[in-house]
């Protein structure tokens, strides 16, 4: 039974997130998070959607913690090793330790360094040419490396929410559409210009009008008919056909022509020429005469908010009912949140969704949290395949017309091609970087010098609590064990013989492959909660 | 709750209700398999196998039905003139250039029905509401696609047995409504969920061995993680995958190291094009021709929403999947099968005003169209004849509509031609009384075995 959290802690939660005093200085053991720096005050928010605090969290079982801890930095595509946890949560403010973090910059000059598309601009020659995908992996490798390299931060926070805002409906850069597709460069550009307007705090309604009038918008949504229609549907839940006709009309000198197929060049066309409609149509309750007019009556209007904390609450809660759904955007619009991170900040933190939330995880959400865990030696050549992975689990970035689907795929294929690439690429990847300096993969030998090598029982739930969340079941526990203490190493000695390094490094080894057969390893699960 | 929040709540379409709101009754409403009359010589006697190619985005209704273009040039009706050098219609009014004569091919083989008029009755135009509802084959309320639905009643008849394999195959991109299944409790037994499947140089079923040596036991794991996955809570879809992993991969194996009856080839001088439509037809009917349990497979293309650059587009895509389809006939007759039909469909046809940015924008009206399946179809060549629509034409639309002598019905009627197919007596009970494509014509299009 969850337990009502008064409004006056969670207010003063958020009032803490935003102004970095959530939860004092970050912890001397968040090596990876340190160095970075408050920020000022941002706009508060009021909250009475019941949210995670530390006192609630505290209040959950040991193992809960552990689980909800993963659960929240998996959903940022981070994690950290059992240790970090254990030592977060018996100082007891892994709460607010975790907000502070996202609420505070951080310089990190060498991401700059590790893997940035300077291949330069495409001309009409390299477009024809099988240049565009590859420019196109480029960029996406770009933006993951950022992603995967970039510390918890107040800019991390910005990264993050700009690229899951990427993946949806509302800002995809839709690369699939033949117009974008000669133009991989417009999915940096949408990118970087929803990163830096979430980071510097613009208000949603600004970000979204900014965004229906760029150029992005329209390679996407490319002619007067296709954009008004579009722009009704995705911001408002506006299906009224009788509509379009009208919004086309005050749209009638915009569009994106890209006409001749292969020209290296676009034409964006943008409200500007002698087409400009004259004659005023009542349409969303106002009178409009130009595009811009439609797009600030498209912000402006009364279901925008609804339509987009709606749509954002879709991507977290898929497997929730509709009513259920509803609910939570109604809870969520309760506390007026006005920027995208107050929104996100709203979803993450709950108890809703870190207790009951049981979605797929996207696979960003599962391999960057599982190479952070084991500390997998992750070079620019690892993005490669994670591109490719994206592609073949259907879960490809950046790249639908209408967004990725909220539920993961997971049909045989998609979840075959899944689980082969968390298997291969990650979980058994032996990192040989000292034969081959280019090589990533795991250092085995190192990671299983983490766990509590004191008995076997002991040793094989430290693995399963640190990759998995939860401990070993006791049939789990009963077959691995008599499996190891029954198979001997090419050694001649046993691997469940703890007192051989090879031994451990050999039982994780098999340990994570058992893991990447697990349904659980691809999912979030639900808890009992207080 | 207000009318509003109902709307919300349901679809979240809120101007949507207006136009129709028979479609935004609550969701998952249980599918009236009670009410389902299914002949069972029908079924044994057609022993039908289907390829669904869904057309998302929806494709320009011009491909298959040309005979309005005329007009439009001749009135200047289009806000672009139609550039005529890229538009050749073959002698039943296929476009040329989009693969129109290989359709012309086929239905001169009376192998092919065209349907010129499949339109829908209210003007809702947005891709995912019409997926949904279209590929769902009912606007009454039961999220369950056509094909679930299918899978249902074949279960509920006891018309395939648990030792059937790879009855329902899908070669898709996503989820797909095609396959959603929520509307029958509890959901389809795990013979007849759908399973996915593709055609690379490797197996994707297959495992690389462990990362150690030592460990020689991989059954252990396997058992072990199957009784994990079984438990509650767990995502059921990604349970059975692993469940069926080891089949799947002597399977793929099998499928792949067949080889085509002479003189099919699924690629132009052995690279399939760019759409890979040959790849999923070979892959489609490699299933099919080797295993008869297959009943239905179900297959996207990539979108067909060109709002700009249409003409291109439509050209190129049209003319390797009309290849690739008429490839897939060609392979069926060589081997005798008259049991195998492909059926196409898709969100919508696109209206035939070239934009200002050289695309179609969404219509009304739509060609359905039906390939082999000699065995149970009657095939006519094309049936149904189109005007332009008058209404429309004020707002840069240019919409055609059935004339009013011309036969025609609303995309719903597809799922009750699949379902009197395969032994439904009374499809109609299951697509909100949508009788099958056909129902009522002069001529039977549908062969009942």
């Amino acid at each position: 039974m969850m337990r009502i959290f008064p409004l006056i802690g969670s207010l003063l939660l958020v009032l803490g997130i935003f102004t970095g005093c959530g939860g004092g200085a970050v912890s001397s053991t968040a090596t990876q998070d340190s160095g970075a720096d408050p920020i000022l005050p941002s706009v508060p928010v009021k909250s009475s959607f019941e949210m995670i605090d530390d006192e609630s969290f505290n209040a959950l079982s040991e193992e809960d913690r552990i689980y909800v801890a993963k659960k929240l930095y998996s959903t940022l595509f981070k994690g950290r090793s059992l240790d970090f946890f254990k030592s977060q949560i018996d100082d007891e403010k892994f709460v607010s330790d975790f907000t502070s973090r996202l609420s505070m910059q951080t310089s990190q000059p060498e991401i700059d360094k590790i893997l940035v598309d300077n291949s330069g601009d495409l001309d009409d020659e390299r477009r024809r040419g099988d240049e565009i995908p590859s420019k196109k992996g480029k960029i996406v490798r770009e933006i993951l490396s950022r992603l995967y390299f970039t510390r918890l931060s107040s800019d991390y926070f910005s990264d993050y929410i700009a690229y899951v805002l990427n993946q949806t409906i509302m800002f995809s850069p839709a690369w699939e559409v033949e117009s974008v597709y000669r133009f991989p460069e417009l999915i940096m550009s949408n990118f970087n210009r929803l990163r830096d307007r979430i980071e510097a705090g613009v208000p949603i309604r600004h970000i979204v009008k900014e965004h229906m009038m760029s150029v992005e918008n329209w390679a996407r949504f490319r002619s007067p008919e296709d954009n008004g229609r579009e722009m009704l549907e995705i911001w408002l839940y506006n299906f009224n056909d009788s509509d379009v006709p009208l919004a086309a009309k005050v749209l009638k000198n915009w569009r994106f022509l890209n006409h001749d197929g292969f020209s290296h060049s676009y034409s964006f066309i943008n409200g500007i020429g002698d087409e400009e409609n004259n004659e005023t149509v009542a349409l969303l309750g106002k009178e409009l005469r130009t595009g811009e007019d439609f797009y600030d009556a498209v912000v402006n209007h009364e279901d925008f908010m609804y339509t987009v904390v709606n749509r954002v609450v879709e991507y977290f809660f898929p497997t929730f009912g509709d009513t259920e759904k509803k609910e939570i955007t109604r809870q969520i619009l309760k506390n007026e949140p006005t920027t995208f991170k107050e929104l996100f900040f709203n979803i993450i933190l709950s108890k809703k969704y870190l207790y009951e939330s049981d979605r797929v995880k996207s696979l960003e959400e599962t391999a960057f949290s599982l190479m952070h865990t084991i500390e997998f030696n992750a070079k620019v050549k690892s993005f490669i395949p994670i591109d490719g992975a994206l592609t073949k689990t259907n879960q490809r970035t950046m790249t639908y017309k209408l967004g990725r689907e909220n539920s993961i795929p997971v049909d045989t294929l998609s979840s075959s091609e899944y689980h082969r690439f968390i298997r291969e690429y990650i979980l058994i990847n032996r990192d040989e970087s000292d034969v081959y300096p280019d090589d990533d993969g795991i250092d085995f030998k190192s990671l299983s010098e983490r766990y509590d090598v004191s008995t076997l029982d002991k040793f094989v739930n430290d693995i399963f609590l640190d990759i998995l969340g939860r401990k070993a079941t006791e049939n789990e526990l009963e077959r691995l064990i008599s499996y190891f203490n029954k198979t001997e190493r090419n050694s001649g000695r046993l691997l469940g013989d703890l007192s051989q390094p090879y031994s451990r490094y050999e039982i994780v080894m098999v340990l994570l492959d058992y893991f990447s057969r697990l349904t659980e390893l691809y999912q979030y699960r639900k808890i009992e909660g207080e | 709750m207000d009318r509003r929040e109902f709307i919300k709540s349901t679809f979240g379409f809120a101007t949507a209700a207006a136009l129709c709101p028979s479609i935004l009754r609550a969701g998952s409403s249980p599918l009236p398999l009670n009410d389902v009359e299914f002949d069972q010589n029908t079924f044994i006697g057609n022993s039908p196998q289907t390829i669904i190619i869904y057309l998302m985005g929806g494709m320009g209704e011009i491909v298959g039905n040309m005979t309005n273009l005329d007009e439009i040039v001749t009135n200047g009706l289009s806000q672009i003139e139609y550039p005529m050098q890229y538009f050749t219609s073959t002698k039943d009014g296929f476009w040329k250039e989009a693969g129109g004569d290989f359709i012309q091919s086929m239905v001169d083989d009376g192998n092919a029905t065209i349907f010129r008029t499949c339109e829908q009755k209210d003007l809702l135009k947005a891709h995912k509401l019409n997926q949904i509802r279209f590929m769902h084959g009912n606007d009454m309320g039961y999220e369950s696609g056509m094909v679930s639905t299918l899978m249902h009643v074949l279960n509920r008849f006891n018309a395939v047995s648990e030792d059937e394999v790879m009855v329902n195959f899908s070669m898709v991109d996503s989820n797909f409504e095609l396959l959603t299944d929520n509307a029958v409790s509890p959901a389809l037994p795990g013979f007849l969920k759908p399973v996915s499947f593709g055609l690379d140089s490797y197996n994707p079923f297959a495992r690389k061995a462990s990362a150690t040596s030592s460990f020689q036991d991989d059954d252990l794991l396997d058992e072990l993680s199957f009784e994990v996955n079984s438990q509650p809570g767990r995502e059921p879809k990604i349970g059975n995958m692993f469940n069926l992993r080891k089949s799947l991969k002597e399977y793929v194996y099998k499928i792949k190291s067949t080889p085509l009856p002479d003189g099919i080839d699924y690629t132009i001088d052995g690279i399939y094009d760019r759409y890979n439509f040959g790849k999923k037809l070979e892959a489609a009917m490699r299933i099919l021709t080797q295993n008869p349990q297959t009943r239905v497979i179900s297959l996207t293309t990539e979108s067909w929403d060109d709002h700009s650059n249409a003409i291109d587009q439509h050209m190129n895509r049209g003319y390797y999947l009309f290849r690739a389809i008429h490839t897939a006939m060609e392979h069926a007759k060589r081997i005798g099968k008259e049991n195998i039909n492909i059926i196409l469909f898709g969100d919508f046809g696109r209206n035939l005003n070239i934009n200002s940015a050289y695309g179609w924008d969404h219509g009304n009206n739509q060609n359905v169209m039906f390939f082999g399946g000699k065995k149970y179809f009657n095939h006519l060549g094309t049936v149904g004849e189109t005007v332009l629509d008058e209404r429309m034409l004020k707002v840069n639309r240019i919409y055609t509509t059935p004339s009013s002598s011309s036969y025609a019905f609303e995309p719903y009627a597809v799922a009750s031609t699949l379902y009197k197919l395969y032994g439904v007596k009374n499809p109609e009970v299951l697509t909100g009384g949508r009788k099958e494509i056909g129902s009522g014509l002069q001529n039977a299009f549908l062969k009942i075995v």
